[in-house]
């Protein structure tokens, strides 16, 4: 029987090298192509009318727009509408990716933690770079909290690592979760096909198979949770690039 | 049968002083209860009973998302100071140790930040401050 980790392995579907360097198309890579496709391929479908009175597809398409803009709404404000189509891209990447992680035998792309770092590093890199744009090095009041000054000493070091902190925790969130919850749906579906096989233990083998019919339930609640989670924190984070210091 | 004979019968679908007053307890009686219920948030199930479970998985949910932020600041803050440490070749890893406090103290705020969010999804003090910005 394969082992709980097994899942996250990577194949190579088709051999490539540029200059030394191995950039084979892998399983997580077609899933990733093929998470980009459905949602794009299922947006333009939807919206191919743009019918006054939508049509039941066209209508999800709206409610996903909408539940994004109002997102960045209210985290953001209406400045931070620029950033709609971002937060919307990434929040409808990373959940078509973990819900294709559901599917039995698929892969959970999320779960490789250079996918996730790579999301994060994008959200932040935007952050600082607009920060710094938009106005320019009054963003860096965003480590002076407002504190008497003899704290600032040690304030100012502490705010620096909460804020390179960021990446990290958004990346280790997401990545964390899904690695977490897949794991344990396999070891949990694994006992029933041990127990199964343990004589009279087979008696109680529906135990675990209940438990995992729980857990799917409860990782399809997380794969949404996640992806909006991500979508709240880039906002928050976007925040601080748009409107500067002090929370 | 409705009229069996009781003394002082009331007709049918009246009700008599005492009956109105033990419904009007009641009713009474139950606005209070639904009061505190809404009060205390509960809405209605106990503990124990269907609903837990998702009360349950609401709550691991919500530590997986906090315990993040208390970590990343620790690993960030150790990285930063073993880093530094390395660079300037320290014989022995002070600023890692400094730097590890000082991650564990950036985790503990991004831990309060985080909780703080969660509690007011719509962070009531950042939109006052957009307004004074305008």
């Amino acid at each position: 029987m394969a082992g709980p980790i097994e899942q996250f392995h990577q194949k190579t579907l088709i051999p490539l090298s540029v200059s030394g360097i191995d950039a084979s198309f892998t399983n997580a890579a077609a899933f990733m192509v093929g998470a980009v496709a459905l949602a794009s391929g299922f947006l333009l479908y939807a919206m191919r009318n743009r019918a006054l009175v939508p049509t039941r597809g066209q209508s999800i398409a709206e409610i996903m727009y909408e539940f994004v803009a109002s997102t960045v709404r209210d985290n953001v404000g209406e400045e931070g509408m620029k950033f709609v189509p971002l937060v919307f891209s990434l929040f409808i990447f990373v959940l078509v990716c973990n819900m294709l992680g559901m599917v039995p035998g698929g892969y959970t792309v999320t779960s490789q933690i250079v996918v996730t770092a790579a999301l994060a590093l994008l959200v932040i890199g935007i952050v600082i770079l607009y920060g710094l744009w938009n106005q320019g090095l009054g963003f860096f009041k965003l480590f002076v909290p407002d504190v008497p000054w003899p704290l600032l000493i040690i304030m100012v070091p502490i705010e620096i690592i909460s804020f390179l902190s960021r990446p990290l925790s958004l990346s280790v969130r997401l990545f964390a979760n899904m690695l977490a919850g897949h794991i344990a749906l396999k070891i949990f579906a694994g006992f029933v096909a041990s127990l199964l096989a343990a004589g009279a233990w087979a008696l109680i083998a529906p135990l675990p198979l209940l438990l995992t019919i729980a857990l799917t339930a409860l990782e399809v609640l997380v794969a949404a949770l996640q992806a909006y989670v991500f979508a709240v924190l880039t906002c928050v984070y976007l925040n601080d690039a748009v409107h500067g210091a002090h929370h | 049968m409705p009229d069996d004979g009781k003394p002082g019968h009331e007709p049918r679908g009246e009700l008599s002083p005492e009956e109105r007053a033990a419904l009007e307890r009641r009713s009474s009686e139950l606005g209070r209860k639904l009061d505190v219920a809404r009060q205390t948030g509960t809405s209605g199930h106990r503990p124990g009973q269907a609903g837990d479970g998702a009360g349950n998985g609401k709550a691991m949910g919500r530590a997986m998302r906090l315990s993040a932020e208390l970590v990343a600041g620790v690993v960030v803050g150790g990285a930063i100071g073993w880093w530094l440490d390395q660079w300037l070749d320290n014989k022995k890893p002070w600023l890692f140790i400094l730097f590890f406090l000082l991650g564990a103290a950036a985790g503990m705020l991004n831990l309060i930040r985080a909780a703080m969010r969660e509690k007011t999804p719509s962070l009531p003090s950042v939109k006052d401050e957009r307004d004074q910005g305008n």
